[in-house]
């Protein structure tokens, strides 16, 4: 069992199916950045409901001083990525965390920086290899994210396969 | 009045004529030079309105050109802040050019989102409108497995 660092795009994908239950399943704690909780909030604010979900099943991890001036000095040299990416990352450093994000971007900054991620491919196919949800149940989970969060998982038989 | 004035066949000499006559001849003046430089003259000729004054695009590149020769001021950091101004009074058009970039491969979707002054959920919904629809990378079982067995032993 691992313990993650969640952006605010995964959260939402499984927030909105009210499907948080399987990163508690997959994981033993999910951390957000600060960055991520004040946007989450924001989000709540303009009527998003699912978060008061995602609330409740994930820990806000806070920066020291030390990380806030690494996190300004990531985000001067990656501005391409979000403010909750960068904290994302800067927390997973430290706290050797596994980084949840499905942005390329994000993946390739994290790649540069030696973080280890797990995609959203890549969380459907742990929750097979897991054996937490039937074959059928998968399938159905990846129709709802498809239909919910307007998201086509092109592995979908590879992530259904075997 | 130009029509009006047409009509009349005599009596230029007349204080009324004479008046209307300067007063085309005025107009025609300022029209002329309008085609040239409205703002200027709607700048001599009018209480400055502090800055509302349209320009052609030809006085904008020659005050640039004034303000970096003269004003020690970076024509670059002129333009820039500029488009700063013109997106932050235009925020559809700051949408759009956050969404063009995310879709470019040049940011990911949440410095999209901070861009267009959204939340990622917010975005995510914007995209959907649009009929926008995210893809995934689509990995083989064996690449996913071989990542599952690394950082999930």
């Amino acid at each position: 069992m691992t313990a993650v660092i969640a952006d605010t795009d995964i959260l939402s994908t499984f927030g909105k199916i009210d499907r948080l239950d399987l990163l508690q399943r997959l994981f033993d704690s999910v951390y957000i950045a600060p960055a991520v909780s004040r946007e989450l909030m924001r989000a709540e604010g303009v009527g998003f409901a699912w978060v008061a979900t995602v609330k409740r099943t994930v820990t806000l991890l806070p920066l020291s001083e030390d990380e806030h001036r690494e996190a300004e000095r990531l985000a001067s040299l990656y501005p391409q990525l979000g403010s909750g990416e960068i904290e994302s990352f800067v927390l997973a450093q430290t706290h050797h965390l596994l980084c949840l994000t499905n942005d390329r971007q994000a993946k390739m900054v994290g790649n540069t920086l030696g973080l280890s991620y797990l995609d959203l491919e890549e969380l459907l196919r742990a929750l097979k290899t897991r054996q937490l949800l039937t074959t059928e149940a998968l399938a159905n989970l990846i129709a709802q994210i498809e239909e919910y969060d307007h998201t086509r998982i092109k592995a979908k038989e590879q992530i259904l396969s075997g | 009045m130009a029509p009006i004035y047409g009509w009349c066949t005599e009596g230029f000499d007349t204080a009324d004529l004479q008046e209307a006559r300067a007063l085309l001849d005025e107009l025609s003046w300022r029209g002329s030079r309008a085609l040239v430089s409205r703002p200027f003259l709607d700048y001599a000729q009018e209480e400055p309105k502090g800055g509302d004054v349209i320009m052609e695009a030809s006085l904008l590149d020659d005050m640039i050109d004034a303000l970096t020769a003269e004003g020690g001021i970076d024509a670059k950091t002129v333009q820039t802040e500029a488009l700063r101004l013109y997106l932050n009074t235009h925020p559809i058009m700051k949408l759009d050019g956050a969404i063009s970039l995310w879709r470019q491969g040049r940011i990911s979707l949440a410095k999209a989102a901070e861009i267009a002054g959204l939340t990622v959920p917010e975005l995510k919904e914007v995209l959907a409108v649009r009929g926008m629809i995210r893809e995934t990378e689509g990995k083989s079982r064996t690449e996913m497995d071989a990542k599952l067995h690394e950082t999930l032993p």
